[in-house]
């Protein structure tokens, strides 16, 4: 065994429960990122580690506790309402505030909305749209199109910067229920994959790109 | 990546077929529940929230030891995972670690900021080696007979790994800080945590 795996291995148990810090723990995953016998080594003790956690007792939090975190984390209750209907309604709108609106940019828009319905019209769709992916740290990674028709299909648009290592692609249903997309096998040389999908883009809450053993998931949410 | 069969609808067939049927999921798995959480469906936060909350305010409350400052605890640690839920990669552990690893760590920094009075190693050994209200087996993350196991290999470790193993678990203190509150040499530290976790392992093994 090399020295420096020596090393970790004694060091693993401390790791596993994450009480190493600083430039030891630096060194450390330098060395783990290249070593899968003692990255394992580590996987071992850190499921004991998360066992310990699950052992702590079970106790229920005081009353009202439930609705403080959804109050906290969930946006105040609004009409969920898609793209789709924003530019359907634009021109409408534009129409409506016409009296300060030149005629050139409402026709503009009333051009641009005939033209979508007319390419949906020409294969029988419903409806087309445009998500952004973002990596971590919420940064912007790309783009997902979606066109509700017959097939339903997607394609994945993906950032030079973020496109490395990308192995499964999965939705997830607004009922919860999770599909991965077997037709993704990672981006072509131009960042890009697309496909068939067996369900209704308006009932697909996220689509989750996820990497290998390194790097941040992407994800988009299939909400204006 | 599904966490159960019922999770899942393959696409080999594409449109062929239409739109998958839709299958009442009684039960969704905890990845599930979390993708839902993370939606922002107030319905599956609601019961996302319902299924863990128990477990991340009794750990908060093991640490923090006072019920306001591990409700506080309880709440970012649900937050955060609503923040960060996109980053949440299934093969790296399961949802409950997850949320737990939150927690503790949110506990530990709490009990540093406040400057809490350090709870007793013993009374904490002595609370996870108890059998306590236990949720099912699948939303605990371990199968009944794997806590037995755990809890008695915890009971029969010997007193200085015992609480060399609870300062560094559960209250996050290095081997540097163990070995300067107890006043035993570093190596000595080190071996302590070292032979507790590796005997815990076995008997994970073999349970």
């Amino acid at each position: 065994m090399e020295p420096r795996c020596q090393e970790i291995r004694e060091m693993a148990p401390e790791l596993a429960l994450g009480i190493v810090e600083g430039e030891e723990r630096g060194r450390a995953l330098e060395h783990l990122a290249d070593c899968p016998d003692c990255r394992r080594r580590i996987e071992e003790l850190t499921e004991v580690a998360d066992a310990l956690l699950l052992l702590a007792p079970h106790r229920e939090p005081p009353v009202g506790f439930e609705s403080e975190v959804l109050r906290q984390v969930l946006p105040a209750p609004k009409p969920r309402r898609r793209r789709r209907l924003r530019l359907v309604l634009a021109p409408a709108a534009a129409a409506l505030a016409s009296v300060g609106i030149t005629l050139a940019v409402v026709s503009g828009d009333l051009r641009d909305a005939s033209h979508y319905h007319q390419t949906l019209k020409e294969a029988n769709g419903k409806e087309f749209e445009a998500y952004s992916l973002y990596g971590g740290g919420g940064s912007f990674a790309g783009t997902v199109f979606s066109y509700r028709g017959a097939p339903n299909w997607l394609l994945i648009t993906v950032d030079p910067a973020h496109r490395a290592d990308l192995r499964e692609a999965q939705l997830v249903m607004d009922d919860g229920r999770q599909i991965p997309l077997n037709w993704f096998e990672g981006l072509d040389p131009s960042g890009s994959s697309g496909g068939g999908i067996p369900v209704d883009p308006q009932h697909v809450s996220v689509l989750r790109l996820l990497p290998g053993a390194n790097g941040d998931p992407l994800v988009a949410h299939f909400t204006s | 990546m599904c966490a159960a069969d019922r999770d899942c609808v393959t696409d080999d067939t594409q449109s062929q077929r239409g739109p998958a049927p839709y299958i009442p999921d009684v039960d969704p798995s905890d990845e599930a529940l979390l993708a839902g959480f993370a939606t922002g469906d107030p319905g599956t936060a609601a019961a996302f929230v319902r299924r863990f909350q128990g477990r991340v305010y009794g750990l908060a409350l093991t640490i923090v030891r006072q019920p306001a400052i591990a409700e506080e605890v309880a709440q970012e640690t649900f937050a955060r995972v609503f923040r960060h839920a996109g980053n949440y990669d299934a093969r790296k552990g399961r949802v409950s670690t997850w949320l737990l690893s939150i927690a503790r760590n949110l506990s530990i920094d709490q009990t540093r900021m406040r400057r809490l009075d350090p709870v007793d190693p013993e009374v904490i050994a002595a609370e996870v080696s108890l059998t306590s209200q236990e949720p099912a087996a699948d939303e605990a993350g371990l199968q009944p007979d794997e806590r037995d196991q755990l809890r008695s290999a915890i009971g029969e470790l010997p007193d200085d790994q015992k609480r060399a193993l609870v300062l560094a678990a559960y209250m996050g203190r290095t081997a540097r800080e163990i070995s300067d509150l107890d006043d035993v040499p570093l190596g000595t530290v080190k071996t302590r945590i070292r032979t507790a976790m590796l005997k815990l392992r076995e008997e994970l093994e073999v349970s």
